[in-house]
């Protein structure tokens, strides 16, 4: 997916549109961002997992 | 990134020794490259060669058994040529004009023979990438480089822009709704979604096994949730595979089926023809008998109660009729209509409301206050009176209802017997080709609703194990709630699980929009394709994927179209997808005139230049579809020095690219 495309667009505003829950927004707008930074790349599937751990937090650090 | 090729170098590269070239010269108006070639002289390597530089892959392959696969990429008479230990080298590059600049892309394979005489080739490809950063060219190989070129053109998206021109002819024939659902799922780019979805997951299950405090009823619920999680996902590979298998079936059936209705026997062709066509007769019937038969069955639940309370009605009609009578009950008379007209002194005839008039008057209006029942009691005899008309007309109505039914069975029958005479009369021919095509067509026919049946059971399945599923996530919580210590545990599994609820909604509705959109532009560019505009009102995806293409007439005539309109319907459905991807790579098309007739293949030469124009269009043709009409039209898009004729040597081993001469 090229950044900035029809289809972020689309998929960006059908979150916003259909979810009012802040932290639920950020988190799934950080995971498919870090999607597209780690596309077609071969990183080990414990990294991402680490990756997605630590993005969960941080988000509920932002809450609190 | 808007984008153009202006030359590819091939050297050392399947049937291409040494090294070719062609430049293309980029013109907004004369946006057609051609490159003339007979079949098997190298047209589809040329294609494959520009796939392979950009994503290692061939796309298209040879159906012979002289298959492509089987021979190295690297040119064979230059490897035989090697002495021991000496190595070679395949390379393809390919030379981009960008919005930002140049961009090279070069991707070489390496072999050799080694000191014992025996050849070896490199396991994996090397691709390097030199493109601007700011001004100055930056060098860019190794595992990470794919990415660059994925910015390009996804190779996920490579298809709908390097077409195989037979392949996309055969689209809409052998293409089963999965096969239309998949392409639209590609550009729909919702890989990135599922992606992010799978990963929640995974992070999700992480986070139960890490639950600090736990009760033997956590325990049982997180395990429970695990096993059913497991079972969810042995569904989904089984129902996966059964589509597989279900799409391979769809294909050789479609397959079959051309062949019998292509047969140089016209009995056999004749016969596959009547079948086709009664088996959308067939179709069409079971959709109309289903249709009749809710209808019949709304009007019984709507009717049955009051057939059964028949006589329950009457006696309520009869209790009316006697209040009525005895002037227990009001005329249905609003009280403020009544007061109005005393107030006024005047009648709405206009005589004065005096005397006995007025007398009666004011008795009625004190009757009308007594009681709402009484109002409803009028309202409900009118209602009856409905009701009645109802149960007298209910057997004229059902029975009408059962013989349209019966009529429609009575015609699916005997189209379903004849259906079995055909197939016994081909399966008698005596030529064994067709026998054997025949019994595996029947084969191929129980399978699919063999697999259907499955699907069905499968994907009810998976229904109930994902109710249990969010049952048990409910019960999570619940039993996490119990331990403050669990808290923090408890509010990442609800942000993740919520998460991924938004995740599945996305995914439905963007399909939806994506598919939509695909249908709208289907539909703009067929009619700009078609030859013939008014045969065909309008082309539909449904919710299911079924491609449906309406004739003036009402019927559905996909399986009816000629080679030339299937290409235009192929063309038409490519050309929506590429432009929902939002890419703008150069569309390339092996054989894209081949088998359809000359009219459609006039019509398409003057037509898909205009259609593409803004885009660069390199078409690999052979003499035969490069036929005078086809030049004339051509020419008018076509600088000289983009066409490219591809020659072969005598033993037609070796092949070499040249600009055309005219010969």
């Amino acid at each position: 997916m090229i950044e900035g495309s029809e289809f972020n667009k689309l998929i960006l505003e059908t979150i916003d549109e259909h979810c009012n829950d802040p932290d639920v927004k950020t988190l799934i707008k950080t995971s498919l961002l870090y999607e597209l930074d780690i596309w077609n790349r071969h990183i080990r599937s414990s990294e991402i997992e680490d990756s997605y751990e630590q993005m969960v937090d941080d988000v509920l650090k932002g809450r609190h | 990134m808007k984008y153009a090729i202006s030359s590819i170098s091939l050297t050392n590269y399947r049937q291409y020794s040494g090294t070719q070239v062609l430049d293309f010269k980029i013109d907004k108006t004369k946006n057609v490259s051609l490159i003339l070639g007979k079949n098997g002289a190298g047209k589809s390597n040329l294609l494959n060669a520009i796939t392979w530089c950009l994503y290692g892959i061939e796309i298209h392959k040879t159906k012979d058994s002289y298959d492509s696969s089987g021979m190295p990429v690297i040119n064979t008479s230059a490897l035989k040529k090697l002495k021991n230990n000496q190595s070679i080298t395949a390379e393809v590059i390919i030379h981009l004009i960008t919005d930002s600049g140049p961009w090279i892309i070069k991707r070489t394979l390496e072999g050799g023979k080694s000191a014992l005489g025996d050849f070896y080739f490199d396991e994996a490809s090397k691709l390097t990438v030199i493109h601007p950063v700011y001004g100055q060219d930056k060098i860019d190989k190794g595992d990470d480089t794919q990415i660059l070129i994925n910015n390009l053109l996804p190779e996920a998206l490579k298809n709908f822009f390097f077409i195989d021109g037979e392949q996309l002819r055969e689209f809409f024939k052998v293409s089963t709704p999965e096969n239309i659902a998949k392409a639209i799922d590609i550009v729909s780019q919702l890989e990135l979604v599922y992606k992010a979805a799978d990963h929640l997951s995974k992070v999700e299950n992480n986070f139960r096994k890490s639950v600090k405090n736990t009760t033997p009823q956590l325990e049982r619920v997180q395990r429970n949730i695990e096993l059913a999680q497991k079972s969810s996902e042995q569904l989904k590979d089984t129902v996966k595979q059964i589509e597989r298998q279900k799409e391979k079936d769809h294909e050789e059936i479609a397959r079959v089926k051309e062949y019998l209705k292509t047969h140089s026997s016209t009995v056999i062709a004749t016969l596959e023809k009547e079948r086709q066509s009664l088996e959308t007769d067939i179709r069409k019937l079971k959709e109309q008998i289903g249709k009749k038969e809710s209808q019949r069955n709304s009007y019984l639940v709507e009717i049955a109660p009051f057939i059964y309370l028949k006589k329950e009605i009457e006696q309520t009609y009869k209790i009316i009729e006697e209040k009525v009578e005895k002037g227990e009950l009001p005329p249905r008379i609003k009280e403020t209509f009544l007061k109005e007209l005393l107030e006024k002194g005047h009648c709405i005839c206009g005589n004065e409301l005096v005397g006995n008039a007025r007398k009666t008057l004011e008795e009625y209006s004190k009757k009308v206050t007594l009681s709402e029942l009484s109002e409803i009691s009028i309202v409900g005899k009118t209602t009856i009176e409905d009701i009645f008309s109802n149960i007298k007309e209910f057997p004229a109505t059902i029975d009408s209802l059962n013989d349209e039914i019966d009529d429609f069975k009575e015609q699916l029958e005997k189209k379903e017997r004849r259906l079995e005479l055909i197939s016994d009369e081909i399966k008698e021919y005596n030529v064994a080709e067709i026998r054997r095509n025949e019994e595996r067509r029947e084969e191929l026919s129980r399978l699919i609703a063999k697999n259907e049946q499955l699907l069905i059971l499968h994907n009810g399945e998976l229904n109930a194990c994902d109710v249990t599923i969010k049952d048990l996530k409910s019960e999570e919580e619940k039993e996490l709630s119990k331990d403050k210590k669990n808290h923090s545990l408890k509010e990442k599994l609800t942000l993740v699980q919520s998460s991924l609820k938004v995740l599945a909604n996305t995914e439905k509705i963007i399909k939806t929009k994506i598919r939509k959109q695909v249908e709208k532009n289907l539909n703009n560019n067929f009619k700009t394709l078609i030859r013939k505009k008014t045969a065909f009102s309008s082309i539909s995806i449904n919710e299911t994927y079924d491609v449906i293409v309406h004739h003036v007439d009402g019927y559905n005539v996909i399986n009816d179209l000629s080679a030339g309109e299937y290409l235009i319907l192929g063309l038409s459905f490519m050309s929506a997808l590429m432009t929902i991807s939002g890419f703008q790579a150069p569309v390339i098309i092996d054989t894209p005139l081949g088998k359809i007739d000359d009219e459609h293949r006039e019509y398409i030469t003057t037509e898909l230049p205009k259609f593409l124009e803004g885009k660069q269009l390199i078409l690999l043709v052979t003499p035969t579809e490069y036929d005078n009409n086809v030049k004339a039209n051509l020419n008018k898009y076509l600088l000289k020095d983009n066409f490219y004729q591809i020659t072969e040597n005598i033993d037609q081993t070796e092949s070499k690219v040249g600009r055309y001469d005219g010969n």
